[in-house]
């Protein structure tokens, strides 16, 4: 009889135990970072427009902090300073799938500013070239009637360089459609 | 006297698996994770380091439980206590290094079912002191992130031109290899060409010749199996 109770009973109790201890540690860890001005977001909004009050855009009717999003695909963040300073926070599919974390300043022209990457899971050595500031400085002025085909893509990075020229038109596109929701609210 | 024979035994059971039964090298075990990860050395160093937390963790408490836990559900406990601290590492790495945590994507999960832990705890900690136990998994977790160490110093030394390069720091830069890199060496087939030539490297230093008898004195994984040369001949002749 204990051969077919004491297996069972003792898997049973590592699981709950081990179950137990790992909700615990969830909680001590996790942080909801959304809708956070985040010390690398806020880096990142002073390395592309200088120094400056910079603060994401939040549903206002929402429960809980929900960044403003327009429902655009891949779209995190809108950040502003409030005035004339635009930035938008997206992950777009590079090579690999949302490879590429950006966040993309945007000037008052409606032009790209400068780029920040916040994170990238691009191959390294290969698809991380898009990173190089010689390729980055290629988007400075891209606007809404920049053809995408004047820009070389990375050679050994096509997908990634394809994915910085469709991240760069959907914060242009965003901008031109949303900007007097992005500065009135 | 009998002091100083424990010591140098329990120095043994440290030092073992850093070149003579080292996991990667030596063992062939864990094959996946070392491939995938090592593009870059600091991603080898994250991933031993995180497998080295798992198996020490893993081997103090299925030696602390090797007496409670029957036989019947000994693996199925074994892969919930690893599984545990796997996710515990998952948290800590997503709160506190987000970068390492995304580079390693997918195969930080994986380590649950990296067969170097289930191996040290089945063929270790289940049937050892909770001490030797410890500095096995000390031992092991050292000896599989120096090889991916170094297998990620070489790819990306002359993959990418660089080495140590992380998110934030550009590393050192190589001159001539970074602006003329083998892409080669990043690749798949550049890291089992790396793999291949440290194997090599290792078998010369540890002066290991190939067997003239296939024994279980020869073998490296002997310690896995406990030197159970029926079983091996059964697998041999089912095969």
């Amino acid at each position: 009889m204990k051969n077919y109770i004491m297996p069972p009973l003792v898997l049973t109790i590592i699981c709950v135990v081990v179950s137990g201890l790992l909700s615990f540690a969830y909680n001590k860890t996790y942080v909801d970072t959304t809708g956070v001005m985040t010390d690398e977001l806020k880096n990142g909004c002073e390395t592309i427009f200088g120094e400056g009050d910079y603060s994401i855009l939040l549903e206002p009717d929402a429960e809980k902090k929900t960044p403003v999003t327009f429902d655009e695909e891949g779209v995190i963040s809108i950040i502003t300073d409030g005035e004339s300073k635009c930035l938008i926070e997206l992950v777009q599919d590079g090579y690999a799938k949302g490879g590429l974390h950006l966040l993309i300043g945007i000037n008052p022209d409606g032009a790209v500013e400068d780029i920040y990457f916040l994170e990238i899971g691009e191959t390294p050595g290969l698809g991380t070239k898009v990173q190089d500031r010689s390729f980055v400085e290629k988007f400075k002025g891209f606007g809404a009637d920049t053809d995408e085909n004047s820009i070389d893509n990375v050679t050994s990075a096509t997908y990634s360089s394809k994915g910085m020229k469709a991240a760069c038109n959907k914060a242009v596109d965003i901008y031109s459609k949303h900007k007097e929701e992005i500065f009135v609210g | 006297m009998a002091d100083n024979k424990s010591s140098v035994s329990v120095w043994k059971e440290f030092t073992k698996g850093l070149i003579k039964e080292n996991p990667t090298l030596v063992t062939l075990l864990g094959m996946c994770p070392t491939l995938a990860v090592t593009t870059m050395a600091i991603n080898g160093i994250g991933m031993g380091l995180a497998t080295t937390f798992v198996l020490v963790c893993s081997n103090l408490v299925i030696s602390l439980l090797k007496n409670v836990i029957p036989k019947a559900v000994r693996l199925p406990s074994f892969i919930v206590i690893i599984a545990g601290f796997v996710t515990l590492i998952s948290f800590i790495l997503q709160r506190y290094i987000p970068s390492l945590y995304s580079a390693l994507g997918v195969f930080l999960t994986l380590i649950t079912v990296n067969c170097i832990i289930l191996g040290r705890a089945e063929a270790f900690a289940s049937k050892n002191k909770v001490f030797p136990s410890i500095l096995d998994g000390l031992g092991m977790g050292l000896g599989f992130t120096l090889s991916l160490f170094t297998m990620g110093s070489v790819r990306e030394i002359l993959g990418s031109g660089h080495w140590l390069q992380t998110n934030s720091w550009e590393g050192i830069t190589i001159p001539f290899l970074s602006t003329h890199p083998m892409l080669i060496f990043i690749m798949p087939a550049g890291g089992f060409f790396v793999l291949g030539c440290l194997i090599a490297i290792v078998n010369k230093i540890a002066n290991r010749k190939p067997p003239a008898e296939i024994s279980c004195d020869n073998c490296p994984s002997a310690a896995i199996c406990g030197k159970n040369k029926e079983q091996c001949e059964r697998k041999e002749d089912a095969a």
